[in-house]
């Protein structure tokens, strides 16, 4: 304490300036910087006041909120199950079963949507039909229609998924406006509406010129092409001759997933692509297709490879290589050895070739040091 | 003297001032930048199904890479947390970096492991790798346990990438808690690179798990921590993840991805590499070399943040522990700033050259140099007694309102954001902890912030065991 006494005492406490005004009471007079960083302090305490009656509004604001949407919901839930399960209503008189604040108010109008879309979730079949009958009948596709020009990309995105879950089909023209859209969001939502509300040709915007698709846009089709019935899956070797890269790596992708074997040929033209990706693809999808007549060519490729297209090529031939490849294999295990993952796999290609791969593994293990016998033993514990 | 004193003083104060003002202006429009992106990012989100990457073909493989170092207290919940991630094509690596306990042990024992015969080759620098186990147990096949000679996180990390199987890997602590999405928003932006421009690794926020209550290695239910030190910490973090990487995340001048949880790239790590033996804040620097390299390569690439909550961890909860965290952090800094001194101010590596670095150098290592240089002064002139009095008490209160501000901004942030900490007392409890931060623990930080440079012209190495209580014991 002694230390912190001594320089307070040692301060100067009439150096702030201050005067006595006409009543005798002090004044202080700060030069300009200190006024002015006594300035920014209040604005900052202000902006704290204002930030904390955001966050006590917040709260009050959200509570009060889902207290409302909750009865709101209620209201609405009895109304529909009416509407679903007890009385057989025509689409004209559905409208007249809500208030006008039902139908006029926005929030009210959102909170019905959100029920209907969730029930439809619920429901497939004729009372998801119903379901999208009252939608209609209610009105509430122009809403979502209407949501497609809003300015915000996500109420126009959400507009797209109500469109695709409700079936309405007229929506089509307005939807293909998106499918290259800059925004990632947009242009997948748009794409799996499409999917979802055309019959005929689900994949039709992959014909655009400027489609681009990244990885995850592949993965999301595939789950929704994935749940479609056969019958509705297209022929993916009509874009494996495409000039966009994106469309031609996703139907390669695709040709595998769904065993295209007619697209076979295609892909083994594909092997030869400047395009690394584009030949990584084909290769993985040949695997998927168990498409032996690739094998010399998988093989003539090898050499001019980055390791990771190695590596594919030598996990291909593990599905589909014969006895042919036991020569090439040889020579990938000869000295020196280097890049592991790629001899354990070719040694896992030979032990999958039967007896004489076996015995060319078990010749090259006697003659081998402790490297490569460490090489083929990885290759042959299952567990690795 | 006299006239040079007198510049001298002038200069300091107007130092002070110029350097207070450029830091709160740095924070502003970093703050504002992250409040769009976090907008933004909530809204993307809501359009997206994750589960639908369980079934896609095309869903890239992950190694889990964990080093373990004197973790027996909690290693078996651990590890068996860690294998009920949430992903479909994955392995888990754990790295015993030669640990004095019985950490391997007990996972021999409880996941009856074998040793096998593991061929791998050195792409990284690492110590000598003893054994590689494997389960006999069929349904625990993705799980593989490296024992190794102790060599430290990064020895551990290299160890474990030499080993690993997939292109993509994450690199975690043990003992973190991994959210149910985690990997499947951590993988998503590896999905979504183009060729054009590369995602060469992902973070995702870490929180504090302390007085969570936490059940069979996951998150039952988020409570504020009871304890003061952790409270405070989780403000540090909210602030340094939602109000700050998001926004380098979003200029693309992200440098620190959290050694608690990140997600790489394979191949460039290896390029690049891979984890630094020689600093502490192997995190930061594995991070910069990355961006170093293709940067020098000329190639588009991106660092991607994520603002969800996807990894708990459990924070120091006392003085000493954080100290010793924090001397460590401030070391791994300056370490890391050194090594790649060559690229503050640089504009041959664009905005991490010209930005990234010169602000971690200006206001993430100088800092608490500058704040308590300023401390010092304010004594030295009060002792001479020609301290003016009017500045000190303006601009600490200044300082001290606007650490408030930010504080109570982050609580906005968490409030409309992820919304963690429901209950009306915990966000009391986080302004109250805002009031008390700058005055107690913010000193302390820069203290230790000191001792940490003082550490490293000294040339102590050592990383500063965090003892943990574990998880597990709490119910």
């Amino acid at each position: 304490m002694t230390p912190i006494l001594f320089i307070l005492q040692r301060i100067n406490w009439s150096e702030l300036n201050y005067t006595y005004d006409e009543y005798g009471k002090t004044v202080y007079s700060f030069p300009v910087h200190i006024r002015l960083l006594l300035a920014t302090t209040l604005i900052f305490l202000l902006v704290i006041l204002i930030l904390l009656g955001i966050i006590l509004s917040s709260r009050i604001y959200k509570t009060g909120r889902a207290i409302k949407k909750n009865n709101i919901k209620l209201k609405y839930q009895s109304v529909l199950s009416k509407l679903l399960f007890e009385e057989r209503i025509s689409i004209e008189n559905i409208s007249g079963h809500f208030d006008k604040v039902d139908k006029e108010k926005r929030f009210n109008r959102n909170v019905l949507l959100e029920e209907i879309i969730h029930l439809h979730s619920t429901f497939s079949g004729e009372s998801g039909e119903r379901l999208e009958d009252i939608y209609v009948g209610l009105n509430l596709h122009t809403d979502s229609i209407k949501k497609l020009n809003d300015k915000s990309w996500h109420t126009a995105a959400k507009g797209m998924r109500e469109l695709a879950l409700m079936n309405i089909k007229q929506a089509i023209p307005q939807l293909n406006r998106f499918i290259d859209n800059p925004n990632p969001v947009l242009r997948m939502e748009s794409r799996i509406a499409i999917m979802n509300l055309s019959t005929e040709d689900p994949l039709s915007f992959l014909s655009g010129k400027n489609i681009q698709m990244s990885g995850w846009d592949v993965a999301k089709i595939y789950v929704l092409l994935s749940k479609l019935p056969e019958k509705m899956i297209p022929d993916f070797s009509r874009w494996l001759d495409s000039n966009n890269k994106d469309v031609l790596l996703f139907s390669i992708q695709m040709t595998g997933s769904f065993r295209q074997q007619s697209s076979v040929p295609k892909l083994i033209q594909l092997l030869k692509s400047e395009n690394e990706n584009i030949r990584l693809a084909a290769l993985k999808s040949i695997r998927s297709l168990n498409a032996s007549q690739a094998e010399k060519q998988i093989i003539e490729m090898y050499p001019k490879e980055n390791e990771y297209i190695k590596l594919e090529v030598l996990k291909t031939l593990e599905s589909i290589g014969s006895l042919h490849a036991i020569s090439f294999l040889e020579k990938v295990l000869q000295p020196p050895l280097k890049d592991y993952h790629l001899l354990i796999q070719a040694a896992r290609v030979l032990l999958s070739l039967g007896n004489k791969g076996q015995e060319i593994i078990d010749k090259i293990f006697l003659n081998s040091g402790e490297e490569m016998q460490l090489i083929i033993n990885h290759a042959k514990d299952k567990r690795l | 003297m006299g006239l040079f004193f007198y510049y001298f003083t002038k200069f300091a104060d107007h130092f002070i001032l110029v350097y207070s003002a450029i830091l709160f202006s740095t924070y502003f429009v970093l703050s504002t930048i992250s409040a769009f992106d976090i907008i933004n990012y909530i809204r993307r989100n809501s359009f997206i199904d994750y589960r639908d990457i369980l079934t896609a073909p095309s869903a890239p493989a992950i190694s889990i890479i964990a080093p373990a170092y004197n973790e027996s207290k909690t290693i078996v919940e651990n590890v068996r947390s860690l294998l009920n991630i949430h992903y479909v094509n994955f392995e888990v690596i754990i790295i015993n970096d030669g640990s004095k306990d019985d950490t391997l042990q007990l996972m021999i024992d409880e996941y009856q492991l074998e040793p096998v015969p593991y061929a791998f080759e050195k792409k990284m620098l690492s110590k000598p790798v003893r054994a590689v186990y494997k389960s006999k147990i069929r349904s625990l096949s993705k799980l593989t346990v490296v024992d190794k000679v102790n060599g430290g996180k990064a020895d551990a990390l290299n160890a474990g990438i030499n080993v690993s199987k997939y292109d993509i890997f994450a690199a975690i602590d043990v003992d973190c808690i991994l959210e149910y999405e985690s990997l499947l928003k951590m993988v998503k932006p590896f999905m979504e690179q183009t060729e054009a421009n590369k995602v060469i690794a992902v973070g995702g926020v870490v929180r504090i798990a302390n007085s969570c209550v936490v059940k069979e290695g996951k998150i039952i239910k988020v409570n504020l921590p009871h304890e003061m030190i952790p409270r405070i910490q989780v403000l540090e973090y909210i602030r340094a993840f939602l109000l700050g990487r998001m926004a380098w995340s979003k200029l693309n001048g992200l440098i620190l991805i959290s050694g608690a949880f990140g997600m790489f790239d394979k191949k460039i790590v290896i390029e690049a590499g891979g984890y630094n033996h020689k600093t502490v804040g192997e995190d930061m620097e594995l991070v910069i070399r990355m961006r170093r390299l293709m940067e020098e390569k000329k190639q588009e690439y991106s660092i991607v943040y994520l603002p969800d909550p996807l990894c708990w961890t459990e924070a120091p909860s006392s003085l000493k522990i954080l100290g010793k965290q924090r001397n460590r952090w401030t070391r791994g800094t300056a370490e890391t700033l050194w090594i790649h001194k060559k690229l503050i101010f640089n504009p041959r590596y664009r905005f991490l050259g010209t930005i990234s670095m010169p602000y971690w150098f200006l206001f993430e290592w100088l800092a608490p140099i500058v704040e308590s240089t300023a401390f010092l002064y304010l004594v030295m002139m009060a002792f001479l007694g020609i301290l003016n009095i009017e500045l000190f008490v303006t601009l600490f209160l200044l300082i001290y309102v606007f650490a408030i501000m930010y504080s109570t901004a982050a609580i906005l942030f968490e409030e409309l954001s992820f919304h963690q900490y429901k209950k009306k007392r915990d966000i009391i409890r986080l302004l109250g902890t805002a009031l008390i931060e700058p005055l107690i623990v913010h000193p302390l930080s820069v203290y230790y912030a000191i001792r940490g440079n003082l550490d490293l012209l000294t040339g102590v190495k050592n990383w500063g065991e965090m003892k943990r209580k574990g998880f597990a014991a709490k119910k």
